[in-house]
C-alpha cells in the first residue's frame, strides 16, 4: 500500500489528467501486489506451511469474506480513537505552536523539549495512560492524541514563522494587529507545513489506538489482531492487519483530499506549466 | 504643490548589533516636495531601506527630525498617509488579485474607501486578472499588484523599495513607463530606491545620492527632462549626461 503513495507522489508532476494516468500511475502498484500474492499462495501451497505460520493469502481473503462485517465493526471502533486523538493532539498542537510562536520565552523554554520528546517513541508510555485512565475509549484517545501532538507542534513553530518578510511588513504598514497577522498571515502561510505534519501523525494516531487497544481493551481492531495471535489464528491475524492498512491508506487520502482543496495555491499542487510560466512577462 | 510633503531634518540612525553600535544614516537631511518623484540611489547596504523604513514609520529615528505630510512619521502611517512596494510582490498566494488589494482595507475595517479596489486595478489594466491567483500571474503582474494594493488608502506619499530589482530588463522597463503612467494621473509624492541610475532618470524629478553607510547626502540632482517622460528620452544628451554625472557621484560616495 505504502508503494501507491510513493508512486503518487513522485509521479504526480507528470501525470495529466487524461485517461493515460490509470495505466501509469495505478496499474504498476496492482500489478505487483497480485504478483506478491500470487507469489506468495504459490510458496504457501507448495512448501506445505502450516496455516499457524503463515496462511495462504486465499486464506485470509476468505476470513475477510466470512468475519468481514464483524471486523468492519471492530475497524471503525479503532478508526474512531484514532481520528478523535489525531483532532485534539492536532487542535492542542496548533494552539500550542501559536502561543509558542507569539511568545519568544514560551518557545525558547518548551521547543526543545517538544524537539526531544518528538523523537521519542511515545508509545512507550502508554501502559501508564491505561493506569490512569482504564480500559474504555479515553486512554486510546488520549494516546494517538499524545502521539499526534508533537510532529504538529514542531512544524507548526515552524510554519508559523516561516512567512516573507515583506509580507510581514506590509501587515504591519497597514497597521495589523498581532492577531490578524496571526488569522490573515501566519495560519495560511503554516498550512503546507501542517498539512506536511498531519499526513505523518495521522498514521501514528493510528498505530497509537491500536497499542493502546493491546495494553487492554474491550473493543477494536488492535484487540481483534492480538486475540487471533494469541489464538494462533493467522488468517484472522492478517485480516486484521489488512483492514488496518486500509485505515492507513483511507486516513492519509482523505488527508491528501482536504490538503488538495486548502493548498490549491502551494507549489505541490501547481502543475509544471503553471510553476515555469511563473516570472515571465 | 504647496511646501514639503516629507522634511527630514539632521536624520541618524543606529543599531545595537553583536559587533558593537552600527551606524547606518548620518546626519541627512532632504525635503520632498508635494507631488515631486524623488529617486534615491546609493552603494549597496548603505541603509536606504532602512532610510525608506524610518519614512514608512516601521523604525524610529535615533536622532533628527522626520515630518510625513506635517506627522510623525508613525502616525502618518496610522493616518494611511503612507504606502509601501517592496522588493518582492509580496502578495498573499491564497488571496486572489482582488482580495489581495482589499487586504489592507478588511485590516482597517474600511469598507468604503476612497479608491474602489475594483476601479484601482482597472487603472492598472489589472481588471480582468481580479479572480487569477498570484501564481497565475508574471513578476510584473505581481508587482503591479503589489502597486495597487500600496495605493488602496489613496496616501499622499508612496515608498517603493527596488521594486523592479527581480524583474527581467524588459519588463523592467516596461514597468517604468507603466509607473510613469500611473502618477502622470494621480500625483502622488513618490519616494524611490533603486540600483539602477538610468531608472532613477528617467523616472525622477530629483535624485539623491547617498554615500556609503553612514550614509549622509552624497549629492544631488535635477532631472531636466520633460514631462511626461517617454521611452526616446534615454537616448538624449541630457539623460546621458545625468546618467555619466551620477555615476561619478556614486563612485566617489562608495
Amino acid at each position: 500500500m505504502a508503494q501507491v503513495e510513493a508512486a503518487g507522489g513522485g509521479l504526480k508532476v507528470h501525470a495529466g489528467r487524461g485517461p493515460g494516468r490509470l495505466y501509469s500511475e495505478v496499474m504498476p502498484p496492482v500489478l505487483v501486489f497480485v504478483l506478491v500474492a500470487a507469489g506468495w499462495e504459490a510458496v504457501v501451497r507448495l512448501q506445505n506451511i502450516p496455516p499457524y505460520l503463515l496462511p495462504a493469502p486465499s486464506a485470509v481473503a476468505l476470513r475477510l469474506w466470512a468475519d468481514g462485517p464483524a471486523l468492519i465493526a471492530e475497524g471503525v471502533y479503532t478508526l474512531l480513537e484514532a481520528l478523535l486523538g489525531f483532532g485534539l493532539g492536532s487542535a492542542a498542537a496548533v494552539f500550542v505552536g501559536a502561543t509558542m510562536a507569539r511568545w519568544q520565552l514560551l518557545e525558547r523554554s518548551l521547543y526543545p523539549l517538544a524537539v526531544l520528546v518528538k523523537v521519542t517513541p511515545v508509545v512507550t508510555v502508554a501502559p501508564l495512560f491505561i493506569i490512569w485512565f482504564g480500559f474504555g475509549l479515553l486512554p486510546k484517545v488520549l494516546i494517538a492524541a499524545l502521539i499526534t501532538f508533537f510532529p504538529v507542534l514542531v512544524n507548526a513553530v515552524t510554519g508559523l514563522k516561516a512567512v516573507e518578510p515583506a509580507a510581514l511588513e506590509f501587515f504591519e504598514s497597514v497597521g495589523a494587529s498581532n492577531w490578524e497577522i496571526f488569522l490573515k498571515l501566519r495560519f495560511p502561510a503554516s498550512l503546507p507545513y501542517l498539512f506536511a505534519a498531519f499526513r505523518v501523525s495521522v498514521v501514528l494516531g493510528l498505530i497509537g489506538a491500536v497499542v493502546a487497544e493491546w495494553l487492554g481493551a474491550e473493543r477494536g481492531l488492535g484487540r481483534a489482531v492480538l486475540l487471533a495471535n494469541q489464538n494462533l489464528d493467522m488468517a484472522g491475524l492478517f485480516a486484521g492487519v489488512f483492514l488496518l492498512a486500509l485505515c492507513g491508506v483511507g486516513l492519509t487520502g482523505l488527508i491528501r483530499i482536504w490538503e488538495r482543496q486548502l493548498l490549491f495555491w502551494h507549489e505541490t499542487y501547481l502543475t509544471t506549466e503553471e510553476l515555469t510560466e511563473r516570472g515571465k512577462p | 504643490m504647496t511646501g514639503p510633503l516629507v522634511e527630514v531634518q539632521g536624520l541618524t540612525k543606529g543599531f545595537e548589533s553583536g559587533a558593537g553600535y552600527l551606524l547606518v544614516l548620518r546626519d541627512l537631511t532632504f525635503r520632498v516636495g508635494a507631488g515631486e518623484f524623488v529617486a534615491v540611489v546609493g552603494p549597496s547596504g548603505c541603509g536606504k531601506t532602512t532610510l525608506l523604513r524610518i519614512l514608512a514609520g516601521l523604525l524610529p529615528p535615533s536622532g533628527g527630525e522626520v515630518a510625513v505630510a506635517g506627522y510623525d512619521p508613525r502616525l502618518a502611517r496610522r493616518e494611511k498617509q503612507v504606502g509601501f512596494v517592496f522588493q518582492t510582490p509580496a502578495l498573499l498566494p491564497w488571496r486572489t488579485v482582488l482580495e489581495n488589494v482589499r487586504l489592507a482595507l478588511e485590516i482597517n475595517r474600511v469598507s468604503r474607501p476612497a479608491l474602489k479596489p475594483e476601479d484601482l486595478l482597472e487603472s492598472m489594466g489589472l481588471a480582468e486578472f481580479a479572480d487569477y491567483y498570484p501564481h497565475q500571474l508574471s513578476g510584473g503582474m505581481a508587482q503591479r499588484v503589489a502597486l495597487a494594493r500600496a495605493l488602496v488608502f489613496d496616501p499622499k506619499l508612496l515608498l517603493m523599495d527596488e521594486p523592479f530589482s527581480a524583474l527581467d530588463e524588459l519588463t523592467r522597463s516596461a514597468m517604468r513607463y507603466e509607473l510613469l503612467r500611473v502618477w502622470e494621473q494621480t500625483r502622488k509624492t513618490v519616494i524611490f530606491v533603486t540600483h539602477s541610475i538610468p531608472e532613477a532618470v528617467i523616472l525622477a524629478d530629483r535624485v539623491l545620492v547617498l554615500s556609503r553607510r553612514p550614509a549622509h547626502l552624497a549629492g544631488e540632482l535635477i532631472v531636466d527632462l520633460p514631462r511626461p517622460r517617454t521611452e526616446d528620452m534615454e537616448d538624449s544628451a541630457h539623460f546621458r549626461e545625468a546618467v555619466k554625472w551620477l555615476k561619478s557621484r556614486l563612485r566617489a560616495a562608495a
